[in-house]
């Protein structure tokens, strides 16, 4: 391991100095700024007790014992007219663990194939509370709240960009962030920008479904408590799945349709059913980023509506469609836009929406967040943004958050008032974000 | 379906054993006079535009989307080979409608496996397309190929003949 390797493992446990930001965004590093990053990481504060402990503790304790050698002195003097009252030292190695149940103001924060992030996001103290990494940028993540477990699934080639390709989901203890098991996936996953429908639970959370796509799509059904992998269901046409009824799964179909499959207790499929066609995949389809409220999940489509269709029952049950945009909002062609684009409260839907909508535009970031009422079908609120927003997400209640990553960071609003709250910096960013509040 | 029409994708020189006589790729082809070739025509757009993403330019596919190159036509020689060919997801649900599919489905088994085409094959028409295709094979379809990929294969060992 380089001395850069060893910076860059502490400084993405915490990255909370400019010296950090600058050496994981550049190569190019001399022996003083390693010395001041290995310096400013390892100073003791009280933020780092949370951290995954040992290791960061370890590599401070290597590098640091290299580099005191050459230029220490230099940086010591530095860094003391930077914090004047140095911190009390602490003995080390120092692990600490995280709480069983992770604060609602905690979310993960997904790096597309850089790493997880566990952050709390109602701090300005850019707390990163932990973090789990990602082989491959289309890992995904799934947070138990049924036990205490959290999977991520992923993808590796041997050498890395070639080789022997393993598919598999390592399986993790949320206190300690350590690999408690894996189960290797004998079909390949479908590798795509992090989205949702690509790895989701069914069963109560006994099961986990993974969609493939090779480019046939199939469903793999995982076993989460034997920890086994139980079969693949050919789901031709067919993309994504989502959680429906007791024990099963909804695909949305190329046609338009949707089709439900439930599943006996060992992942065989026992009954199908298939929707009208109601998706207007050439004219206006759905965004595959939805918004759970109760067992209704709320569909952006391209242009501007909105499509709920209840997962609860064995079939998934269509639900009609209505607009996001009010006939006085039409003229200045008002539609969904950015990556993860709608996120709820558990009970209004936010939607990242932006004006002079055109073909394309679906992916450009917003300057807008609406607030709607599902019930009224109703926009109650209009969150005009510090900066356009890539991905939204909502902390859960009583005080839930607006969380909206932005190209250069993540701001923080107060869901309820809109107000600003913080923007906190989110290195090593090099792409839209999928965000994972803990609902 | 003009070139149905007008020039009969299985000759009478072909029954008599002879090498299938085919729509010639000329010059200024309209969209009604298909080429074979790759390159040229409505049924060669319509496929690289919605097949050959998964079953690759050369027809060969992967081993889950199937290799229609050389075996394709070996379907028509068993019952409900016919049908599956409309009714595989890929066919059933794309967004083409059912005269431009009959012509894709048409072209493609001339131009990845010709050789495999029974003499009493008649070309798929729009009203037969796009009566099947109202059933697509959602689940099934991986067990229903296999079945009928066994069918080819007793067939062929019926006959004494090595398979293709």
């Amino acid at each position: 391991m380089t001395s850069l390797d060893v910076c860059r493992r502490v400084a993405i446990s915490e990255v909370t100095s400019p010296a950090c930001h600058f050496t994981l965004m550049d190569d190019r590093h001399s022996i003083v700024r390693l010395l001041k990053v290995a310096w400013l990481s390892c100073r003791p504060r009280p933020c780092a007790k949370q951290l995954r402990g040992s290791l960061r503790m370890h590599a401070c304790t290597a590098h640091l014992t290299l580099v005191l050698v050459s230029a220490v002195l230099s940086t010591m003097v530095e860094a003391s007219e930077e914090f004047p009252t140095p911190l009390p030292s602490e003995p080390i190695p120092s692990v600490a663990t995280l709480p069983e149940h992770y604060p609602a103001t905690w979310a993960f924060l997904d790096y597309s194939g850089n790493r997880f992030e566990l952050r709390n996001v109602g701090s300005d103290a850019h707390e990163v509370k932990g973090e789990l990494p990602a082989r491959d940028a289309t890992a995904a993540l799934l947070i138990a709240n049924h036990r205490q477990e959290i999977y991520l699934a992923d993808t590796v080639w041997s050498r890395t960009n070639y080789g022997t390709r393993t598919d598999f989901i390592d399986i993790y203890d949320p206190k300690t962030l350590n690999v408690t098991g894996e189960i290797v996936l004998p079909t390949p996953r479908g590798l795509m920008s992090p989205r949702e429908g690509t790895f989701t639970f069914t069963d109560s959370q006994r099961m986990a479904l993974v969609f493939n796509f090779t480019p046939a799509s199939s469903i793999t059904v995982v076993d989460l408590v034997g920890r086994k992998v139980l079969g693949k269901i050919d789901v031709p046409g067919c993309s994504l799945a989502y959680p429906t009824g007791e024990r099963g799964f909804t695909t949305l179909c190329q046609s338009g349709t949707a089709m439900t499959v439930q599943l006996d207790a060992h992942g065989k499929p026992v009954a199908r059913s298939e929707s009208v066609v109601f998706n207007a995949v050439d004219t206006d389809p759905l965004l595959t980023a939805s918004a759970l409220i109760g067992k209704i999940r709320y569909f952006p489509t391209m242009l501007g509506h909105v499509r709920p269709i209840d997962f609860g029952p064995n079939e998934a049950k269509i639900l009609p469609e209505w607009s996001l945009v009010t006939p006085e909002d039409a003229s200045e062609h008002w539609a969904p836009g950015g990556w993860q684009v709608s996120a709820t409260d558990d009970r209004l839907l936010y939607v990242l929406m932006h004006p002079d909508a055109r073909e394309g535009s679906q992916k450009i970031p917003s300057p807008e967040v609406w607030v709607f009422d599902v019930t009224a079908q109703k926009r109650v609120a209009r969150v005009r943004l510090v900066r356009p927003g890539v991905s939204v997400a909502v902390t859960p209640a009583p005080e839930p958050m607006l969380l909206v990553q932005t190209q250069t960071g993540l701001d923080v609003y107060n869901a309820s008032s809109g107000a600003w709250l913080r923007t906190l910096a989110l290195p090593g960013l090099n792409t839209r974000m999928l965000i994972y509040p803990l609902h | 379906m003009l070139f149905l029409a007008a020039q009969p994708l299985v000759s009478d020189s072909q029954r008599a054993g002879a090498a299938p006589t085919l729509p010639a790729a000329s010059a200024g082809n309209s969209a009604t006079t298909p080429s074979i070739e790759a390159g040229s025509g409505r049924a060669w757009q319509n496929w690289a535009l919605n097949c050959q993403g998964c079953h690759l330019a050369d027809g060969q596919g992967t081993q889950e989307t199937g290799k229609l190159s050389g075996t394709v036509a070996k379907f028509l020689s068993v019952s409900g080979g016919r049908e599956y060919l409309v009714r595989v997801p890929g066919v059933a649900t794309s967004a083409l409608p059912d005269d431009e599919l009959a012509e894709l489905i048409n072209w493609v088994l001339v131009r990845f496996d010709k050789q495999d085409i029974p003499r009493s094959f008649r070309p798929f028409t729009p009203t037969e397309v796009g009566r099947l295709r109202t059933q697509p094979l959602r689940l099934e379809v991986g067990q229903t190929r296999e079945g009928l990929l066994k069918k080819v294969d007793a067939k062929v060992s019926a006959a004494g003949r090595p398979t293709g």
